[in-house]
């Protein structure tokens, strides 16, 4: 018992790094702290992947508003959500190689010195549809729902880099959080990403306090994140203290090792992975789209008509069309589809079928962007992380 | 909330093992500051132990009064593990800094699992597993191996209702 105590103790008052040999007394020791947050807040119907760290799935059906609601934003950690945030002493610092000062903001100066911008921004993790890879990808094994397009308020991340002074060699930009890693271990960074510069520059790229209109709850990233919408959302930092201006492509952790990143040339299902320098990072994600109504496993009665709607997105790209199909992919029929309400958020669409008989049917969405691109009917180009899954969604439906 | 069935068994031997620790330590926590945390935890690591030990002679489920209560139609109640040789090694070495969930969910072949175990080594903290090593990977690769799900796998686990509208 004392053993425990103390550690815990000495882990209260921030004693610096823990060796693996400490990290594994204290994991016996049963003094790692375990994750705070519950999922109060969230529907009730949302699919916990895993707690520790929390990755929390979002089903299909639940992301039909056009704006997701905070109860319906799947939630995708890292790290342990940080305790003990003080809003009214949160600072964010502005660094690296690359800027020309170092510069250091509270929350009061951020919203006061620098005007303020509202976006609607779909986030998307690079791991969606992880689940529908054979053999299968690592890590979370997520179902279609990786995906939300909440209102963001916030500063552009371009004026504030601007204050600070962005050098002509600067290529990078990316965050630290206050997260803490899963092990506990204090000095270990759970993932410390970003983007390059001329994606940080775009008009839509925020640092944002509010999330629909409200302060960002605690495991949203309160009370500052970054907002890249279109990329893989882990570049998408929460609870944001820093941000450095590199004079290279960010080395932080989940930069490397094969994390969000996919083979540069295309590998044969199950191949070793690649060295990551025959590996790319994943940026703009690819063209894909939800049937949000109706959810699967109708069964029409007395009738062979059904409307449908969903939302379709494209990365940095807009949707040009979007398809639905009856008849496992042998005829499509065309949408209507709507623009997007600004730039990065995903665009509303809608269509009625008609049946011709009773029977087992599948509804299969397909959008296709504006460079042309379609979502695959079967799960695209295996990689060994299990990324970037837009297989067409598929829901069923019976003519009774 | 939608919890896979290994996390809410987890939840649930959490309840218990948190709340009786806490009542039999109560007049220790008060000389200790509120550790509550780590007593219960404490304990729990000494069930561990126990438990452990029994795995390493080799008789992980019949040896062991107390892994005998907890399996239930060859799952360790618990934590959601298939009770096959070897899962207590997973329980010690793995739970300690993420939820088991993110074993149970993952599938792969042996190499596969010795690649995330090298890279939880490298980037993780995760410790050497010595002589663990071998029947963690044996136990992984034998009940947590891929099955073949080709390109596309058909829609599966449709709850069906009548839609109104």
């Amino acid at each position: 018992m004392a053993r425990g105590v103390l550690f815990t103790l000495s882990l209260a008052f921030g004693r610096s790094a823990m060796s693996a040999e400490t990290l594994q007394a204290a994991a016996k020791a049963g003094a790692l702290k375990p994750d705070g947050f519950q999922m109060k807040g969230k529907h009730p119907d949302l699919v916990v992947l895993s707690d520790r760290p929390w990755n929390v799935d979002t089903p299909p059906h639940l992301l039909d508003a056009p704006v997701t609601s905070t109860a319906h934003a799947f939630i995708r950690n890292n790290g342990l959500v940080p305790e003990e945030i003080d809003a009214a002493t949160w600072t964010l610092t502005i660094d690296g190689e690359s800027a020309v000062n170092r510069k250091v903001y509270t929350l009061d100066e951020l919203k006061s010195n620098f005007k303020h911008y509202t976006y609607q921004l779909q986030l998307e993790c690079g791991g969606n549809g992880r689940g529908e890879f054979s053999p299968p990808g690592k890590g979370n094994q997520w179902g279609n729902g990786a995906i939300h397009c909440c209102q963001w308020t916030g500063v552009r991340v371009k004026d504030v880099l601007a204050a600070a002074g962005i050098k002509p060699d600067a290529v990078y930009v990316a965050y630290y959080g206050k997260d803490r890693h899963i092990s506990g271990d204090p000095k270990k960074v759970p993932i410390s990403r970003g983007v390059p510069v001329n994606k940080a520059l775009e008009n839509e790229s925020l640092l944002a306090w509010a999330m629909n209109g409200k302060d960002i709850p605690l495991i949203h990233g309160y009370p500052l994140r970054l907002v890249f919408g279109g990329w893989p959302a882990s570049a998408s930092g929460k609870w944001v203290n820093r941000l450095v201006i590199r004079n290279k492509v960010h080395d932080g952790p989940k930069m490397t090792h094969g994390s969000y990143m996919v083979p540069a040339q295309p590998i044969a299902p199950g191949a070793p992975a690649p060295a990551d320098k025959d590996m790319k990072i994943i940026e703009s994600m690819p063209v894909r789209s939800l049937i949000s109504y109706p959810k699967t496993g109708a069964i029409l009665q007395n009738k062979k008509t059904l409307n449908l709607r969903g939302h379709a997105w494209a990365g940095d790209l807009e949707v040009k069309e979007m398809h639905v199909s009856t008849d496992f992919g042998a005829t499509w029929q065309l949408c209507k589809l709507e623009k997007p309400v600004n730039r990065l958020a995903w665009q509303d669409w809608s269509t009625k079928v008609t049946f011709p008989s009773a029977g087992y049917y599948e509804i299969w969405a397909r959008a296709t962007d504006s460079l042309g691109k379609m979502q695959p009917m079967v799960v695209p180009a295996w990689n060994p992380g299990g990324y970037l899954n837009n297989a067409c969604h598929r829901i069923a439906v019976q003519v009774a | 909330m939608v919890v896979r069935a290994g996390t809410l068994k987890a939840i649930g031997s959490r309840i218990k093992i948190l709340v009786l620790p806490f009542l039999l330590s109560f007049p220790l926590l008060l000389g200790a500051g509120c550790q509550s945390q780590s007593d219960t935890r404490e304990q729990r690591q000494e069930e561990r132990e126990r438990e452990s030990a029994v795995a390493m002679n080799g008789n992980p489920v019949t040896g062991s009064s107390v892994a005998d209560s907890q399996v239930i139609n060859g799952v360790h109640v618990p934590t959601g593990l298939i009770a096959d040789e070897g899962y207590l090694l997973i329980q010690n070495n793995c739970s300690s800094c993420h939820s088991l969930d993110l074993v149970k969910d993952k599938r792969a072949s042996r190499e596969g699992w010795l690649s995330t175990i090298r890279w939880m080594q490298q980037t993780q903290g995760l410790w050497d597993l010595g002589s663990n090593e071998k029947p963690i990977l044996d136990y992984l690769a034998k009940n947590y191996a891929p099955e073949d799900m080709g390109r596309r796998k058909q829609l599966t686990g449709i709850e069906w209702y009548i839609l109104k509208e």
